[in-house]
């Protein structure tokens, strides 16, 4: 999608609202950076919206059909377009947000090799990984990851669900940031901070027990239905199928017990059948705080979460995490 | 069976609470920036009968976070747009959207509200949240309320009787400045700025309202009344212009200095230079110089900068096609050469005075009360708000008496932009306050009001007191079974001092019961007096306390517990309730 240049003086009448709180310079930033939204689902609508709305140009990458209830996140698609790619279908929409910003459909949407992350990562500063959790996602993320460390763009993997959110985000293993304190006049900046990331292979093959804060009796619930998702999705199949393989609810509680954590089964069951059914306001709010972690991460003024956010409907308690084989900082 | 479009809001939700939530009435206050975020996600989650009130146009500055706006829709009105361009995200829904302002139209009385399941506002200033609140109160009808200012924001829910309403725990009020501040001793860019504003009042808009204005028969009026007087008049605007701020910057700065008002001042004033402002006047103003660049409005103008300035202003105004508008200008940020005057003015006043002058882009955030916004903030709190309305519908019903404890009615919710707190949570959920027992608004409580009974007119009473800072809209004050005002009859009891009214007058220890049938308000007010002299002028300039506790002199502090209640985001851009700005009908 073609955008027109504009003056700067036009751009600050739209932006001034956003310039007088993150300034001019992180603003310039912001304009000359490039998220790719790889898969569109519920999150990155919100985070497409948020996004593009602040002036990052845009690269939608999603080939999966737009069906009926796809409608009840994406408001960038309508009736007419059930049956075209998620990316076609909002494309419009999407640029309309912002006229300076530049839109455009990525080709590929999905790898399984190394080389195909590379070029579907490349010419994005930001990554950000939305896609339904099935066999061989999770290998897709570390695939994405990987060539987001090598080519120095930021990582950000989540997955929304009818009872929350969770997301990792890899900034890279030196992401440097200031800190500001103070207001107006008063304001004071320090001196250039660095914060390590691990990759996202790293964070997810970490024990669970120890993803949590002080305060908590176990890891956050929405990280652990995210993870228990991950390991259901690429469960082995065996040659003997008994009715259990397949039910959740069975398959959770052994790996729960296995490293003596625990669900309650109401939870479990709820669960079942409400993941991959994220209502619009939980993306929203999923896609409104990683939004601004995106920007904190592209404009590099404020410590940007390292590096797990899990988000509970049930409580609306939204907890930053810490999932990684290095001491914490 | 509902439309798969609904099968994500219902897997969450189970058919009989999607059911409720599909034909819940619900009442949106506001369509700005949370307004947009929550209106689309109502009408994706399912609800079909939505109300939207606004009294705002659209405005370029909006569309970076109010994205149910286009660049075409500048000027039209925000309810209308935002109605039609939800639509498009839910054919199914019914949205009924109004032009209008929730407080002084007369549309919106107890009963229309009474017409709702829920009311969600998404406001941005305390007036109307505050009116709202009390609506809802009468109403009896569940308030999701919320804030966002930059990164920050809160939700929570407010429900009659469960829990705190929204002025239990007391508001920041809006800060008002002393006449002598502003007139004679500035001390900080923002009394600068409103002098400004006083001094544009005074040239083109309502000259004796301003604070700058003295009757000319006065014996100590200023030196610059006449030289003001003349630019409105003027053939020569350059000149004119000259001529009236070198008597505000110097000619008035040093006729102070000898009549020794700056004696002991902390902060003595230095006059400009008359020629520099004169021949500043006619030189060329930064603002139209050609190409110029993208950060123009970021330098600091010298003085004889300023001048050409407001000499530039005034000949806008006073062109053949502007007029007419002499008499009836009133600052508007948005305006250009409003703020290019007031930017100007400011500059020069500050540099009198030694205070560090602001650039244009400084002075209209000053001058606007702009609250820096993202979309990112509203877009959770918006979230969260719909996540309220959510939990409201599945105890069974909307409205329904059976809770047995406050988690249940709903949270207060921070919005971080760090994590905080040993929980290191970005969203923080904490438990909701019960309804205070010395809130005058929902417990009735009685408020200790302490003013000056001998000096004060019962008018300054209504006027200051009565609607200002409680918020009746047309109060009635009885005394026992004695009426002593309603805008009605009495009003004759106006000029006469509290301490003079009938019926044994309004003294020290006098109780007053205040009501308001236009929004179900009762309050009961006990009088005590206290002298004009014993109130401190510069912090408390209309010297009135408005006591919260039934026993304390000054306003007791909210317990430790809550404290963080007084620090609710108000996003309040506004400095006042804004008139309902006409909207352009054109398609």
């Amino acid at each position: 999608m073609a955008t027109f240049t504009a003056s700067e003086e036009e751009t600050n009448k739209v932006y001034d609202r956003q310039i007088r709180l993150w300034g001019a310079d992180a603003q310039r930033r912001i304009q000359a950076s490039r998220v790719l939204f790889l898969g569109l689902g519920p999150a990155n609508v919100e985070l497409c919206k948020n996004l593009v709305l602040a002036g990052f140009s845009a690269t939608i990458a999603d080939h999966r059909r737009v069906d009926a209830a796809s409608l009840g996140y994406n408001f960038f698609a309508d009736a007419e377009s059930i049956g075209k790619s998620a990316a076609e279908a909002s494309i419009g929409n999407v640029a309309e947000l912002n006229p300076f910003a530049d839109v455009k459909i990525g080709s590929t949407s999905s790898c399984t090799d190394a080389a195909t992350a590379e070029k579907l990562v490349e010419g994005h500063g930001v990554v950000i990984v939305d896609v339904p959790c099935v066999k061989g996602s999770e290998n897709e993320r570390k695939l994405i990851n990987e060539a987001c460390r090598k080519s120095g763009a930021k990582f950000l993997a989540v997955r929304c669900s009818g009872d929350g959110a969770a997301a990792f985000l890899d900034l890279g293993a030196e992401h440097s940031f200031v800190v500001e304190t103070g207001e107006g006049a008063k304001k004071t900046t320090s001196a250039p901070q660095k914060a390590s990331y691990c990759s996202y292979a790293d964070a997810v093959g970490v024990d669970w027990t120890i993803v949590k804060n002080k305060k908590m009796a176990q890891p956050p619930t929405p990280f652990l239905l995210d993870r228990l998702d991950a390991l259901f999705a690429d469960r082995p199949s065996s040659k003997k199928r008994s009715r259990d393989d397949d039910d959740f609810v069975v398959f959770a509680k052994r790996e729960l017990e296995a490293r003596s954590l625990g669900l309650d089964d109401a939870m479990l069951a709820r669960h079942a059948r409400v993941a991959g059914k994220c209502p619009a306001h939980i993306a929203a709010v999923v896609g409104g705080v990683l939004g601004q972690e995106v920007v904190k991460a592209v404009s590099g003024r404020g410590a940007p979460t390292n590096n797990v956010f899990a988000f509970d409907a049930a409580t609306g308690a939204g907890t930053a995490l810490f999932a990684s084989p290095a001491k914490r900082a | 069976m509902a439309q798969p479009r609904y099968d994500h809001s219902m897997a969450g939700l189970g058919e009989a609470n999607f059911e409720k939530l599909r034909t819940c009435k619900v009442l949106v206050v506001g369509a700005g920036g949370i307004g947009c975020e929550l209106l689309k996600n109502l009408v994706l989650v399912g609800c079909e009968k939505l109300t939207v009130v606004d009294l705002d146009t659209i405005d370029v500055s909006n569309l970076n976070r109010q994205f149910l706006f286009r660049k075409k829709h500048v000027g039209k009105s925000k309810a209308v747009v935002a109605g039609e361009a939800i639509k498009r995200f839910n054919p199914n829904v019914e949205v009924e959207a109004i032009h209008g302002n929730i407080i002084t139209n007369p549309l919106f009385k107890v009963d229309w509200f009474r017409g709702f399941d829920a009311v969600i506002n998404a406001l941005d200033n305390v007036d109307a949240r505050r009116h709202v609140n009390r609506m809802c109160l009468a109403a009896d009808k569940p308030l999701i309320e919320a804030g966002t200012t930059g990164f920050l924001g809160q939700v929570f829910c407010i429900r009659k009787g469960e829990t705190a309403c929204y002025e239990c725990f007391p508001k920041p009020q809006r800060v008002v400045y002393p006449i002598c501040t502003i007139r004679s001793t500035p001390s900080q860019p923002v009394h600068c700025v409103v002098w400004a504003k006083e001094l544009f009042k005074l040239l083109f808009g309502d000259a004796s309202a301003s604070m700058l204005f003295d009757d000319p028969a006065s014996e100590d009026k200023s030196s610059f009344g006449e030289a003001c007087a003349a630019v409105r008049t003027t053939t020569e605007p350059a000149k004119a212009v000259g001529a009236a701020l070198a008597a505000l910057c110097d000619a008035e700065v040093k006729a102070q200095l000898a009549l020794g008002t700056y004696k002991t001042a902390k902060k003595v004033p230095t006059p400009l230079s008359s020629p520099e402002l004169t021949e500043g006047a006619s030189s060329q103003p930064p603002s139209t110089i050609q190409n110029r660049p993208a950060d123009w409005d970021r330098a600091v103008w010298t003085a004889p900068q300023c001048a050409a300035e407001v000499a530039e202003v005034a000949r806008e105004l006073l062109s053949a096609d502007m007029k007419e508008r002499l008499g009836s200008w009133e600052f508007d940020k948005d305006d250009e050469a409003s703020m290019r005057f007031v930017a100007a003015a400011a500059n020069l006043r500050c540099r009198v005075f030694h205070i560090d002058p602001l650039s244009l882009y400084e002075a209209k955030g000053v001058a606007g009360n702009i609250v820096p916004a993202i979309a990112t903030t509203n877009a959770v709190v918006a979230g969260l708000q719909v996540l309220e309305l959510l939990r409201l519908v599945e105890q069974k019903c909307i409205l329904s008496k059976e809770r047995t404890s406050l988690a249940e009615v709903g949270r207060y919710t921070y919005c971080q932009r760090f994590p905080t707190g040993r929980k290191c949570e970005l969203l923080q959920p904490v438990a909701l306050e019960g309804p205070q027992p010395t809130c005058y608004v929902c417990r009735n409580a009685t408020i200790p009001v302490a003013l000056d009974t001998n000096e004060t007119t019962l008018q300054t009473f209504v006027d200051v007191v009565l609607k200002k800072k409680l918020g009746f809209i047309d109060p009635a004050v009885d005394k026992g079974n004695n009426g002593l005002y309603d805008s009605e009859e009495n009003a004759r009891n106006l000029p006469l001092t509290l301490a003079k009214l009938p019926a044994g007058g309004v003294v020290n220890q006098t109780l007053l019961c205040v009501n308001d049938f236009q929004i179900s308000l009762e309050m009961n007010i006990e009088i005590r007096h206290k002298p004009n002299s014993d109130f401190d002028e510069k912090a408390n300039p209309e010297r009135v306390d408005i006591l919260t506790g039934v026993a304390e002199e000054a306003a007791a502090p909210a317990p430790a517990a809550v404290a963080t209640h007084l620090d609710f985001v108000q996003n309040d851009e506004n400095a006042g309730p804004p008139a309902a700005k006409k909207a352009r009908t054109d398609a």
